[in-house]
């Protein structure tokens, strides 16, 4: 766990500590509900909005983590609530992670919606999550590497704005 | 008075039948990272009790919230009951206040072409 937050510092140097730290180890509907728990006081819409996110993050890095060495940092205020999920993952996983979000700067608002439902329709693709966080943060995630004891770690951060 | 057809999980939803009404209830969360077993034996549920009664007029869904891992196979469930009960009624509810749901709701009903009664709770 040291050593996953010791990577999560060198990806936010100016971050303040995160609000809310979920590890990868604990079964998915467990940390839901303690996210759940720890956002209670946001409007369902928001909250909801963000434990989705946060679904999809961790699910993600449960697939693709290398070891048990994944998280999801949380930070919140009144404005917004910013979800980071940090894991090792292989170059291979990168690139199209990278390659997904690429493709869907290319679209509007409208043919997001449309490729999103195709996806539901026809095939359950890698990476269709990505693009329901795009639809619902209406925000494209910063993607930053770092590389330590030769392996790879991504770092996927989202923000939610609370208005 | 509701029948539980199948049980609620940590991660799957619950499946009621509401024989007053007619109604058949999906109700709960739907987050596992496999969720086909789950909506395979969902289908067949609906299927078996379907070819028991010709009371079903309505299917409800209740989502508090579902993993996109979900969206495909809650499609095709929805798909399969239009096959197997082709006059029932879709009921889609929502939290009030919670947009998404509301939009993902829109989303099945146009990918389906039919029309939902969407009701916010």
């Amino acid at each position: 766990m040291s050593g996953i937050l010791n990577i999560a510092a060198q990806f936010h140097p100016d971050f303040p500590p995160p609000e809310i730290i979920m590890d990868s180890t604990k079964p998915l509907p467990v940390l839901v509900d303690e996210l759940e728990k720890a956002l209670i006081n946001y409007p369902v819409k928001y909250r909801k909005r963000a434990m989705f996110v946060f679904t999809e993050l961790m699910q993600n890095i449960q697939k693709h983590q290398t070891g048990n060495d994944g998280m999801v940092l949380i930070w919140k205020d009144k404005t917004e609530i910013i979800c980071t999920g940090i894991n090792s993952t292989s170059m291979h996983n990168s690139k199209a992670i990278e390659k997904e979000v690429k493709s869907a700067r290319a679209l509007t608002d409208s043919e997001l919606k449309s490729k999103i439902k195709s996806r539901w329709q026809h095939t359950n693709k890698p990476g269709t999550g990505l693009l329901q966080i795009i639809r619902k943060s209406n925000h494209f995630p910063a993607i930053n590497y770092k590389t330590k004891k030769n392996k790879l770690f991504i770092s996927i951060k989202i923000h939610i704005h609370v208005h | 008075m509701s029948i539980e057809l199948i049980k609620e999980t940590t991660d799957t939803p619950a499946l009621l039948f509401d024989k007053s009404n007619n109604k058949l209830i999906m109700r709960g969360k739907s987050i596992a990272e496999d969720p086909r077993a789950f909506y395979t034996r969902t289908s067949e549920t609906i299927r078996n009790l379907a070819s028991k009664t010709n009371n079903i007029d309505m299917v409800a869904f209740c989502f508090s919230y579902f993993n996109t891992l979900s969206a495909k196979y809650i499609f095709d469930l929805m798909k399969a009951i239009q096959t197997t009960i082709p006059n029932v009624t879709v009921e889609w509810q929502y939290e009030q206040d919670d947009e998404d749901m509301l939009e993902s709701g829109e989303d099945f009903e146009d990918m389906l072409s039919a029309d939902f009664i969407f009701t916010r709770m």
